[in-house]
This record gives structure tokens, C-alpha cells and sequence, in this order.
């Protein structure tokens, strides 16, 4: 059967920024806004967008996010005409192989888009947070007769060099592609997303297999090869929020976001085709005690407030004790803050306990991890 | 390996006023986030039941709906089933009960199908009852009835019209109703074990015997004709009778305790329930909650206090609910106040409304109501 979109969702990398929260855990399946884990954004995108069709590329501690997708019900992705894979490094008559890059990924499975054989492939990184249509993307794509559509967000000016710059020309077809320039001559950063037409990224990336040099990886490799050789590659003018939570620092802020509801996806938009869907857990209601206080916060069923939590983010099982007190901060599932302590600017690692009278980072303005 | 089935009887449950109009007593919300029927279920498949028929008396629809295709409760979805028995065509007549359901609905071959055993549980008890132990029992005692009870000193003001038992050296006999004139007694909880031969006996005899006669009064007719005894099991964990509206409210709040929750709410005994993809419950810059439950969903700016939020709940700023229970997608406008309030789902309380019933009697309103 065919497809006419088939996404790949990239969620092999380690996201070693994000220090000891990956530790066990590969960075698409850490937690995220109480309730999420960073995935369910690009799978709902997906499932909202009526793809029917979506490859999760799996490496780095992948049991556990194996085990998370499933068969991508939570997501709707197991109907009859819909199909969520979660694709390893596996071996094959060739060898066995490491993913070595992200076009790697997509070449060592070749043959699972072969057999949809899609008009267009949608690549997609499994750590961004954002809430979207790939549809106006897609027609966007196809009514420029591109060979590949690359998503951009402008990016303020003095932020531009830490980017993958495209430069473009008065038609959005990209004359330039620079990585990190230090006198950038656009703001339009690269987000990662890119819809490619399957037969001609299929060629690339067949050539890229065998280049020595290559890193193959779409940045570095597979986009600058195709501009040298005068493809039309068109850019899609993302609007809307949209964040990389590849640090402590991001992920907190995009945490942050939603707990204050200035910015961030709104998720509480309940139009059946803009929900982010999850996995739901067995929890009792949660529950915020007598001397309890709780604002600017959002929290998960099975949370239990009974100190104090401003501008906060609770996950499930978490508890907030009588008199403590947490400001800032993004609480995940099981965490403890016990009786009268403190804690500022913190991310607190999944079943954590915060002692009794302790106090964290209460001076500080850089986030910490609170961690076993 | 003795194989077992379950049956969650929703014939004795009560009515619980304006709530049960519309819809079935299992599907009622309670604690914000469950339907009542979910505790029984809950029971079935923590105690490893993967078979189970819901013996609905009315409003099937509201019940089919909240469990779906019964994948958020069994254990293994292929092997394991939950089933909806309702039987349309007796609906009206005196005739309609749990046997005549059994009977009239073909799905009940499919939930019995080879067991030996087969358990029968009600909706308006709840309880974290293991029934494995029990079964055990039952198999050793050889008797073709295991009827579970409870040893109470209220009965002067629950469990009305409840089937007393009398107990002697673990055998139970049939007693008459509670009539409440004594405080302490044993009391039926409406959950049985039943030998599969005994249960198919039912079935057959129904139609002999009375075919007014529902479960309880078959098996008390049986077990007195043929004088059998049957074994007695006394549970002596945490009961809460949902009975009455009364009651109902009463058990909300109670339960808003800690120390009274986990009573009923243990940790490695999950309640199960059907899932809504909700997003965290958000609590906005002049939100002041205190001593509630809140449901996923719900957004939050002004003052919650001894409350029970269901899913998607609304409160403005500068809105107060109190003492109250709230039902889904309900919204409380800007200055609005509820005190010792019900409100079904979907309501919409307008601006500064203020609505107050009392402590004895909520006030209640009704699903989709404006005000």
C-alpha cells in the first residue's frame, strides 16, 4: 500500500546536555509538562496532521522508548489504515550497524519506506516542542515542485550564529546554506524538519552511503550536496511556538511556558485534531491539601500539593509536603520535596527526594538538576 | 487451573436522584475522575479476571460509553473481554432483573463460556476486595454459594433493605431484610461465588420458579428449598455504601481525607478507568485551592475550597466554589460562588450567580444547565 507522506521521527540521539536526565533515558522520552514526554509533540503533530504512516528511529536507551510508542495507540497510530514502527539498528546480511548520523538512520531503513514507497518523506527530530499542522507544510512543498522543503523560524539577529542559517532568495528557494556562520546574512534558523521527495532524497542518500568523508547527517551532508547540485530546495516559514529542549536551561523554560500560559502549545485547545496525546496513568485525582497553595502551575493526576508550589510543573506521584516550598520549578513523576524545604530554579529528577528543611539553589538564577 | 468469570450486577444499585435521571449509576462521576462502577471492575482485574459481563438495569449507552471497548480494564485484550448485557426487550416489564438479563443476552456464553467459577459483585459497594482468596475458599469448602459479608453496627442508618444473614461457624443463612431497627448485624454484600453448575441452575429454574425474581432472591429461594449451606466469607476491609444521593456526597467528601482515601484507594490496587486525553490541570496566577481534588483538564483562577473537580473544569477569576462537587465541563463565570452545590456536567454558572444549598441539603443542578 502506499503512502503519500510517510514521517520519520529522529529520537535515536543521547542529548547529553541534558545531563544526568539521560542518563537511563534517551532525550524524546524525558518529561515534560507534567503530563508529556517530549515525543508525544512530534506524534501527535503527526497523528493531527492524518499521517498515517510514522518510523520513530530508536538507539540510545531505546527500551524504554520502545516500550513507550508500542504500537503507537497512544497516538491513535494503530488503526487500520495507520502503522507507528519503531526502528533499531538491527542486522542485516550486510553487517550490523550504529546509526552514525541522521541520514544514516534514514539509510539503513530504505527498505521500510520502500515498502510505502511515499510521494514525500517528513523528517522530524523526536525533541522539539511545538504544536502543528504538517499539512500547510506539505502543500507548501508540493505547489513549489521543490525537491525538499526545510522548515525555518526567524531567530533574533544576534542569535542567528548559533544556527543552521538558510539563505534565501526573494522566492523562498534557498541560494545558501550556512552552519553556524559568524556574520550571518539571514535569520531564518532551520529547524530540523524537512519533507523530501522520496525518490530523489533516496539517490542522496544512496550516493552519501558510500562518500568516505560524509557525516551523514542532513545538515552537514545531504542538504549541501543537493544545493551544489542546483536542487530546489524551498523554505516553510514556521510561525508559532516552537522550541529545541536540548538543554536544562530550554527545557526549563519551555516547562516554564506552559506552567505560566504567557507561552508555549496551548494544550487546553480541544479541537479533536489539536490535542497532544499520551500515555494516561492509574493515578487518583490530585489533590492539593488544607494548607496548600498552588498558582501559575500546571499539574498531573496523582500529584499532591499540600506546601506550596508557585510556577511550577507537577507530574504525577509527586509530592509537595506541608510547609515546603518550591518556586520555579519542574517537578517529575514520584519526587519528594519533604516538610519546610526549599527549592528554587530546579528540575527534580524523577522519584528524587528533597529532605526535610533543605534548601536548593534558593540565590540562584541558573537552573539546577536535582538528581539521585 | 479452575477458570473464573465475573459479573458486575448493576440491578441493586440505588437511584441517586437528578444524577441517575439520565444515565446509569455505574457511569456516575465520583471523585472527579472515576465512574462508580469503576471500583468494582477495578476489583475483577486485580484479582486476575479477565472475563467480565456488566448486568445493566437501564441507560446501557451511558455505560457502554464510559467503559468502550473495555481495553482500559482487561487484562489481556485478545484473551480477556468485557462485556455490556442488557436486555431491551423486558426493559418495561415486571419481569425485567439480572436473571432475565443473563439470560436474554447471547454475550453471556461469551464471558461463562467453560468456567468453573463465576463471581458476582455490586456497583454501589465500594471496596478493595481481593476475590482470589475467596475463591480458594469456596473450592475448599466445597458449597455450591459463597456469600461475602460484613459485620456492621450501622445498620440502623445503612444499608436499608439490605438481606441480613445470619452466620455460625462460617455458614450463612438468609435472614430478612434490614429493616433498620437493629444497629448491628451481618449484612449481604451482594457479591457471591458461585460453583458454575449451580449458576447454570439458576438460568434454568428461573422460569419455573419466578421470573420476577432477580439473582439474590434466586439464590436465596435455591439455597432454602434445597437447604444448602453456603460458606460464609466476612470481609473486614473499608465499605463505603453508596446508597442515596445522601450518601453519595457524604463518601465524596470523606474521601477527601488522606487518611480516609487510602482506605479505599491502595497503592498496588490501581482503579481503572477510561482515559480522555486531557492536558495537567492548570492553576492560574489568582488561583487559591485548598483541601479539593482536581481533574485533569481543569483550569483554575479563583478560590476552590473542599471540592471535588471533575475533567475540565472551569473556574474564573474572582469565582468561588466551596463544599461543592463539580461535574465535567462545567464553568464558573467571573465573581460567581458555590456553596454546598452539585452541579452536573456541562453546566454553565453565569457571572457573579451565587448559588448555596446546605450541608444537609446540596442543591443541586442539573446537566447542561444554565444559570
Amino acid at each position: 500500500m502506499s503512502e503519500k507522506v510517510v514521517a520519520m521521527i529522529l529520537a535515536g540521539g543521547k542529548g547529553t546536555r541534558l545531563q544526568s536526565l539521560t542518563r537511563k533515558t534517551a532525550k524524546p522520552a524525558v518529561s515534560f509538562a507534567s503530563k508529556y514526554r517530549i515525543i508525544d509533540f512530534p506524534l501527535s503533530n503527526c497523528a493531527n496532521s492524518d499521517i498515517n504512516v510514522v518510523g520513530v528511529l530508536i538507539q540510545y536507551e531505546s527500551t524504554e522508548l520502545d516500550t513507550y510508542i508500542g504500537n503507537g495507540e497512544k497516538w491513535g497510530l494503530n488503526g487500520v489504515r495507520s502503522k507507528t514502527a519503531t526502528l533499531s539498528p538491527r542486522q542485516t546480511e550486510e553487517g550490523s550497524n550504529w546509526y552514525e548520523g541522521t541520514a544514516d538512520a534514514i539509510t539503513q531503513n530504505i527498505d521500510f519506506l520502500d515498502e510505502y514507497n511515499p510521494q514525500y518523506v517528513l523528517i522530524l527530530s523526536g525533541d522539539h516542542i511545538y504544536k502543528t499542522s504538517f499539512k500547510e507544510m506539505i502543500e507548501c512543498h508540493e505547489n513549489s515542485h521543490a525537491d525538499a522543503t526545510i522548515s525555518v523560524i526567524e531567530v533574533p539577529w544576534e542569535e542567528a550564529s548559533r544556527f543552521g542559517i538558510m539563505v534565501c532568495d526573494n522566492n523562498d528557494f534557498v541560494k545558501e546554506f550556512q552552519e553556524k556562520p559568524k556574520k550571518p546574512v539571514s535569520n531564518l534558523a532551520s529547524m530540523g524538519i524537512y519533507i523530501f521527495n522520496w525518490k530523489t532524497l533516496r539517490d542522496y542518500l544512496k550516493r552519501d552511503a558510500k562518500k568516505e568523508d560524509s557525516t551523514h547527517d542532513f545538515g552537514n551532508d545531504i542538504i549541501p550536496t543537493m544545493l551544489a547540485n542546483n536542487r530546489k530546495l524551498k523554505v516553510y516559514r514556521y510561525k508559532g511556538y516552537w522550541r529545541d529542549v536540548g538543554t536544562l536551561a530550554s527545557l526549563h523554560q519551555a516547562n516554564m511556558d506552559i506552567a505560566r500560559g504567557i507561552d508555549g502549545p496551548d494544550l487546553y485547545d480541544r479541537r479533536h485534531d489539536t490535542v497532544i496525546f499520551t500515555e494516561d496513568t492509574h493515578s487518583v485525582p490530585q489533590y492539593v491539601g488544607p494548607l496548600g497553595s498552588i498558582k501559575n502551575s500546571i499539574a498531573n493526576q496523582g500529584s499532591v500539593v499540600l506546601g506550596k508550589a508557585e510556577s511550577c510543573v507537577i507530574s504525577s506521584d509527586a509530592i509537595i509536603e506541608e510547609y515546603a516550598e518550591c518556586i520555579n520549578c519542574v517537578i517529575m513523576s514520584g519526587a519528594r520535596i519533604k516538610m519546610h524545604a526549599k527549592v528554587k530554579n530546579a528540575i527534580i529528577a524523577p522519584n528524587v527526594v528533597v529532605e526535610a528543611h533543605e534548601n536548593i539553589n534558593l540565590e540562584g538564577d541558573k537552573i539546577v538538576l536535582v538528581s539521585k | 487451573m479452575r477458570k473464573i468469570c465475573g459479573f458486575v450486577n448493576l440491578f441493586n444499585s440505588p437511584e441517586l436522584g437528578p444524577l441517575t435521571e439520565k444515565r446509569n449509576f455505574g457511569s456516575v462521576t465520583f471523585l472527579g475522575r472515576y465512574g462508580l462502577i469503576d471500583f468494582a471492575l477495578s476489583n475483577f482485574t486485580n484479582s486476575g479476571i479477565n472475563r467480565v459481563g456488566i448486568i445493566v438495569n437501564k441507560f446501557p449507552n451511558s455505560i457502554r460509553s464510559h467503559v468502550q471497548n473495555g481495553s482500559a480494564f482487561t487484562i489481556n485484550t485478545k484473551t480477556g473481554y468485557l462485556g455490556v448485557l442488557y436486555n431491551e426487550q423486558h426493559e418495561r416489564k415486571d419481569t425485567h432483573n439480572d436473571v432475565t438479563t443473563i439470560k436474554a443476552t447471547r454475550t453471556h456464553y461469551d464471558i461463562v463460556e467453560d468456567s468453573d467459577y463465576v463471581v458476582i459483585a455490586p456497583a454501589h459497594l465500594l471496596m478493595c476486595m481481593d476475590f482470589y482468596p475467596i475463591i480458594r475458599e469456596h473450592i475448599a469448602s466445597e458449597k455450591d454459594v459463597t456469600v461475602v459479608y460484613e459485620h456492621r453496627f450501622d445498620l440502623d442508618k445503612e444499608f436499608k433493605g439490605a438481606n441480613l444473614l445470619s452466620i455460625g461457624n462460617k455458614k450463612a443463612k438468609f435472614l430478612k431484610k434490614n429493616d433498620q431497627k437493629e444497629k448491628e448485624g451481618f449484612v449481604c454484600l451482594d457479591t457471591y461465588i458461585l460453583s458454575r453448575h449451580f449458576f447454570d441452575e439458576i438460568l434454568e429454574e428461573h422460569v419455573n420458579i419466578n421470573e420476577k425474581y432477580g439473582l439474590n432472591d434466586m439464590i436465596k429461594f435455591m439455597v432454602n428449598k434445597s437447604r444448602k449451606e453456603m460458606n460464609a466469607h466476612e470481609y473486614n476491609g473499608f465499605v463505603l455504601p453508596v446508597t442515596s444521593l445522601d450518601n453519595y456526597i457524604k463518601g465524596s467528601f470523606f474521601l477527601l481525607s488522606y487518611l480516609n482515601r487510602i482506605k479505599l484507594i491502595k497503592d498496588g490496587w490501581p482503579i481503572y478507568t477510561a482515559t480522555h486525553n486531557t492536558p495537567p490541570a492548570r492553576y492560574g496566577p489568582k488561583a487559591n485551592v485548598k483541601n479539593s481534588f482536581i481533574a485533569n483538564g481543569s483550569i483554575i483562577n479563583g478560590t476552590v475550597e473542599n471540592s471535588i473537580l471533575s475533567r475540565e473544569v472551569i473556574v474564573s477569576q474572582g469565582a468561588s466554589v466551596k463544599n461543592s462537587i463539580v461535574f465535567t465541563k462545567t464553568e464558573i463565570a467571573k465573581g460567581a460562588s458555590l456553596n454546598f452545590v452539585l452541579t452536573d456536567k456541562t453546566a454553565y454558572i453565569g457571572e457573579k450567580a451565587s448559588i448555596s444549598g446546605t450541608k444537609k441539603e446540596y442543591f443541586i443542578i442539573k446537566q447542561g444547565a444554565k444559570i
